[in-house]
């Protein structure tokens, strides 16, 4: 960021989204105990708090135009206004992903679950790591820490590619019905935080063109085809 | 004549250019080359050196008593030097903003003294429609103009300038001190008369909107040095330099502390 004609205006949006990344943060972290502990309490907590998501990204994205509309920023000014948008983007859908997760606990709610839910929690926490060190990278514009974030979607990519094996085995062997609904919602929900660590990685690579200007090509999908 | 006959646009090539006025550097090792009916802004804060570059090209800085020119500035791949001035200033045109005429007529046709032109008349009302002026000024060619309208003498003299269908025009902040819908007038007045008559156009300004509208090429020049050269888009959103980073973003301070550092 510059201290140039937007950096009152950057710094204000700055904030904005460090508060919309801690709200996404704790809904994810909520809707991961919603749904390993049964706790459907929480799991409304976090569908309630998705609306608070969705006004941050409205009230960020006016204050962008806003500042497009009246400041005309260019060089680094440019690139943080246009990231800016990008990352408002992944984060609001973190929050609806996270809101998915709270509301498969909810169909869950109090059956006994087919299996102890591990590999869950344990992606719960990689993809929250991501999202928190991604918006580290985005304030503190730490690009070895944008890169490490990018890396870190394999292990998560990994995790999820062989719970998507667990669990599809508990859908084709069992004729019981309801334990095959079970296990295609975990799969939903799985799938929901690998999701948001892809978002994660997006922001990632919006934070390493942010600061080099170079926009990041990916290889190959960081999504896993499944 | 040396360079081709008008109506031509011509090539344009700048190298290791520099300039000393009075001891004070006004330009350093300058290099650039737009090619026939390209467009390249001149960007930069004021005394970066714009002036003196656009002089240099017309060939005005040759003239200015204690000014040292270095370096080689070609029209068409034929040094400056060896162009006779008239003809440099005929297929050369630097935008001068000041009346020299009473009438709107004597304004334009000024530099066609001389010039062996059939109709002058209708050349006058040719470049007059192209800067968009023939319906304002058509039934109040000869009487006297109002100097204190901004707008008709910054047209007027643009309409000048182009009357000898210049092949390259060197245009030097021309819309200084005008409103945005002046500046508006300006500019369409500039392209359209590039889009009629293919001219080279150099436009040097110090607003970077500005920049970013006219040419599709800039340059960035900070205390005589060229900073940048490259493709606008680009440089607007990636500038290589803290110094076009900061003088982009209105970062002055930045931008100070930058050039005192290099002791420019």
């Amino acid at each position: 960021m510059s201290h140039g004609r937007c950096a009152t205006e950057l710094e204000a949006i700055h904030q904005d989204i460090l508060r919309m990344g801690t709200l996404v943060e704790e809904a994810i972290f909520d809707a991961d105990r919603a749904l390993s502990g049964q706790e459907l309490l929480l799991a409304q907590k976090v569908i309630d708090g998705d609306d608070a998501i969705d006004d941050l990204e409205r009230e960020i994205e006016a204050a962008c135009v806003k500042l497009l509309a009246l400041r005309r920023p260019l060089a680094c000014d440019l690139r943080a206004v246009t990231t800016v948008f990008k990352v408002i983007t992944d984060l609001e859908r973190m929050g609806d992903h996270a809101h998915d997760i709270a509301a498969i606990a909810q169909r869950i709610g109090a059956d006994r679950l087919i299996k102890p839910l591990i590999d869950i929690p344990r992606m719960s926490t990689l993809a929250r790591q991501m999202v928190h060190e991604s918006l580290d990278a985005f304030v503190r514009r730490d690009v070895a820490l944008a890169q490490k974030v990018c890396k870190d979607d394999e292990p998560i990519d990994r995790l999820y590619t062989e719970l998507y094996d667990e669990l599809l085995l508990f859908i084709m062997q069992g004729n019981d019905t309801v334990r095959a609904g079970q296990a295609l919602s975990l799969l939903f929900a799985a799938r929901a935080l690998e999701r948001i660590a892809d978002h994660a990685t997006n922001i990632a690579e919006r934070v390493i063109y942010l600061v080099t200007g170079t926009r990041v090509v990916r290889d190959h999908p960081s999504s896993t085809e499944l | 004549m040396i360079l081709p006959e008008p109506p031509k646009a011509l090539s344009l090539s700048v190298t290791d250019l520099s300039v000393q006025i009075g001891g004070k550097h006004q330009l350093k090792e300058i290099s650039f080359q737009v090619p026939s009916g390209g467009a390249i802004s001149i960007t930069g804060p004021v005394n970066s050196g714009k002036s003196a570059l656009l002089w240099a090209i017309n060939g005005l800085l040759y003239e200015v008593p204690g000014a040292k020119v270095k370096g080689k500035v070609q029209i068409e791949h034929v040094e400056l030097q060896q162009i006779p001035v008239g003809e440099v200033r005929q297929r050369v045109g630097l935008h001068i903003t000041a009346p020299l005429a009473r009438t709107p007529f004597a304004e334009v046709a000024l530099p066609l003294q001389g010039a062996h032109l059939a109709d002058i008349g209708a050349r006058v009302e040719h470049v007059l429609r192209l800067v968009g002026l023939w319906s304002t000024v058509r039934n109040q060619l000869h009487q006297p103009y109002s100097v204190s309208n901004p707008v008709l003498l910054r047209l007027l003299t643009l309409a000048r300038t182009i009357v000898r269908l210049p092949g390259i025009l060197l245009l030097d902040d021309p819309t200084r001190g005008l409103d945005n819908m002046g500046r508006a007038r300006f500019e369409d007045a500039v392209a359209n008369i590039i889009s009629t008559h293919k001219m080279t156009l150099v436009w040097a300004t110090r607003e970077p909107d500005q920049a970013g509208r006219v040419a599709e090429t800039m340059a960035f020049l900070c205390n005589g040095e060229m900073i940048e050269l490259g493709p606008t888009a680009s440089i607007f959103e990636r500038p290589g330099d803290p110094r076009t980073e900061s003088f982009l973003t209105g970062d002055y301070l930045t931008l100070q502390s930058l050039l005192n550092g290099n002791n420019l």
